[in-house]
């Protein structure tokens, strides 16, 4: 997900104010140490390109990644799904698709656009940009699509552990949001919603006091129908780029990202914080893709960096699963 | 297309039986020398992979191939309609879809399942195999999809020089056969379909006489409706470098060219449409299918200098489906 678009408009505030603003983290409702940093280590775009299977599962397997997330409309899903069965502990969710932002390659919506024209574009995919979301595709739209995706995760026999939104789009507007949020509910998967402190987003995306209650009283009604709620959500590292002149190379890739991550963890506050990333084994077709490759690489090669999981290691930062999340959530309910 | 499910069931013999069956072939119709072979060397599946989309432009640009359709579910077909507008000559059309066969690597259909829910399978894409189709889909589905495919090739500025069919799926029951021509038809788009002798579909499908009967009316129906037709399809199998020998671009390349030379010498008169899967496969592609070595295989033969010379010496005249319309066009003022 490029979360850049993130802005949770006012609107949606209003309609659903007067959250209580509880001190406690999640985390410690749901049963972590008072003070600890817990980390959702998350890799989004699963499915997207071969390329992207590949780093997911070497990040997660070799690496400290923790959790990822799936597009359903994408052509390399059957791998990675054959990959979930022969090992169904892997934490995988639905990075629930409403674009198809690059140039060359690119994805219809699953529900067909006879019955979702306003996601369609002119090439016969899901529009390349958010605002084109918005400015065609209705509420009743989304929720097809959404549920489309969900519907084939079902049949395809892969058990989402959350949900989660490429690109931000589900935030876009008031009336996507209150879709995604319905759809957790009524299918009673965990989603990604930053509602507890949300420090760092409320810094990246200069939320207002306002729209932070608003986001509060959201994770309130996630809690209370028994969801577990992350606290806040780390979006920084799509943008992280060498310096320029220095030559991008596996080892200077993995340093920087290695050294931006480690200030990451270090600017978290205590609770659960989502961070995103991109872990992607770059093939020499995935130019032909997106000029992304690079930061990609980056995002795997720091994970696999025994130096990055040391520091994880001494700073006594608490790696979990949206598993682990939702087994702890269960304990608390019963 | 993998024509190997090409089974014309008689029941489609029914339709009319006005056709004069003369022995002058499409070629000569359409203004071709008598007696000369004519052919449409045509690479299938572009848009299916970026290796399949650089393929095809190899082998229609630096090759012989004459013609390609496009598979329009695929996620790279933008890359190749991008590719087709910077170079609008290209002959081009649309290699109508209805089963995703790979297994890690696969598509849904353009209608979505909840219009179509018989062309799905458990992994939410179209069916493996057309037999699949055959057992699942009704024909007003298969209808439905056809045109979505056409639909997004449209709205895309895309207008495609023929339709032909993906793994012929479209021609493993009558019912779907005649809505390929039927679609044909009403959108005035030439088809893949050998309306003439069909000497070597024939023989490789093993038809009898009332099924070459009915290609031969189906043809004439094409014609009838002022497309142009073609005698016979060239649809190769099974050619893989013998046992032992090292995959290297040289042995395909070398395989390859004498496999098509001789299919070009076992060619009749009259139009054939020769069926290839031309790629330049990237490190990817095994992940996607082991046809690999075969299609890159048919890519290098396409671009073979002694290939060009052969077919040169032997007075073969390679031809796009944009050349037949226009023939077909001519005759019709």
């Amino acid at each position: 997900m490029k979360f850049l678009l993130l802005f949770i408009s006012s609107a949606v505030i209003s309609v659903m104010a007067a959250g209580q603003k509880a001190d406690t983290t999640y985390a410690e409702r749901l049963g972590y140490p008072k003070g600890a940093k817990v980390v959702i280590v998350h890799v989004d775009d699963v499915g997207m390109s071969f390329d992207s299977n590949e780093g997911a599962i070497a990040a997660m397997t070799r690496g400290i990644a923790t959790s990822c997330s799936v597009m359903m409309p994408c052509p390399w899903v059957p791998a990675y799904i054959h990959y979930l069965k022969e090992h169904p502990l892997t934490d995988a969710g639905l990075h629930l698709t409403l674009n198809s932002e690059w140039s060359e390659y690119r994805w219809p919506p699953l529900s067909g656009k006879s019955s979702v024209p306003g996601l369609v574009d002119k090439e016969g995919a899901l529009w390349r940009s958010v605002e084109d979301v918005v400015a065609h595709a209705s509420p009743d739209e989304v929720e097809k699509e959404i549920r489309a995706q969900l519907e084939r995760a079902k049949e395809i026999g892969f058990t989402p552990t959350h949900m989660d939104t490429h690109m931000g789009t589900l935030f876009a507007t008031p009336a996507f949001i209150q879709r995604y949020v319905k759809l957790a509910m009524e299918y009673h998967i965990p989603v990604m919603f930053p509602a507890g402190h949300a420090t760092l987003i409320a810094q990246q995306t200069g939320f207002t006091e306002a729209q932070m209650a608003g986001i509060r009283t959201v994770g309130s009604q996630l809690w209370a129908s028994g969801l577990p709620v992350l606290d806040d959500i780390y979006n920084e590292s799509y943008g992280w780029e060498l310096p320029k002149g220095t030559p991008v190379t596996d080892d200077n890739l993995q340093k920087m990202k290695t050294q931006k991550y480690k200030e990451a963890f270090q600017a978290m506050k205590p609770g659960i914080t989502y961070l995103i990333m991109h872990c992607t084994a770059t093939s020499e077709i995935f130019i032909h893709i997106s000029g992304s490759g690079a930061t990609r690489k980056g995002d795997l090669l720091a994970m696999q960096d025994p130096e990055l999981k040391k520091y994880v290691l001494q700073e006594h930062i608490i790696l979990t699963t949206w598993r682990e999340l939702s087994e702890r959530m269960k304990r608390l309910v019963h | 297309m993998k024509i190997t499910s090409f089974i014309l069931v008689t029941l489609f013999v029914a339709s009319p039986s006005f056709a004069q069956v003369t022995d002058t072939t499409y070629a000569e119709r359409l203004g071709f020398p008598k007696g000369a072979r004519v052919v449409i060397v045509h690479v299938d599946d572009v848009g299916m992979s970026f290796d399949s989309n650089e393929g095809a432009i190899n082998a229609l640009s630096k090759g012989i191939a004459t013609s390609c359709s496009v598979m329009m579910p695929c996620p790279w077909v933008p890359a190749f309609v991008h590719y087709l507008k910077q170079h609008p000559e290209t002959d081009a059309g649309l290699h109508l879809t209805l089963t995703s066969e790979w297994d890690n690597y696969r598509w849904a259909p353009l209608s979505g399942k909840s219009s179509v829910p018989g062309l799905v399978d458990q992994e939410g894409a179209l069916w493996p195999e057309a037999e699949d189709v055959v057992a699942h889909a009704s024909a007003d589905e298969v209808e439905k999809e056809i045109r979505a495919q056409l639909e997004r090739a449209r709205e895309m500025g895309f207008e495609p020089t023929h339709l032909d069919s993906h793994m012929g799926t479209l021609f493993a029951s009558p019912a779907f056969l005649e809505r390929y021509i039927k679609l044909g038809v009403e959108y005035h788009i030439p088809v893949m379909f050998p309306g003439g002798h069909a000497t070597i579909v024939a023989k490789q499908s093993g038809f009898a006489g009332a099924q070459r009967q009915l290609l031969k009316t189906t043809g004439q129906l094409l014609w009838n409706a002022g497309l142009p037709v073609i005698d016979d399809v060239y649809s190769e199998t099974g050619w893989n470098l013998p046992k032992g020998t090292p995959e290297t671009d040289k042995n395909l390349q070398q395989f390859k060219t004498r496999k098509y030379k001789e299919a070009f010498a076992e060619m009749k008169p009259g139009i054939t449409y020769l069926i290839m899967h031309c790629t330049q496969p990237s490190s990817i592609f095994r992940h996607i299918s082991a046809t690999g070595p075969e299609r890159k295989g048919d890519m290098l033969a396409m671009m073979d200098p002694a290939l060009k010379k052969y077919i040169e010496s032997e007075h073969i005249i390679l031809v796009s489906w944009k050349e037949l319309s226009a023939r077909r066009k001519k005759l019709m003022h």
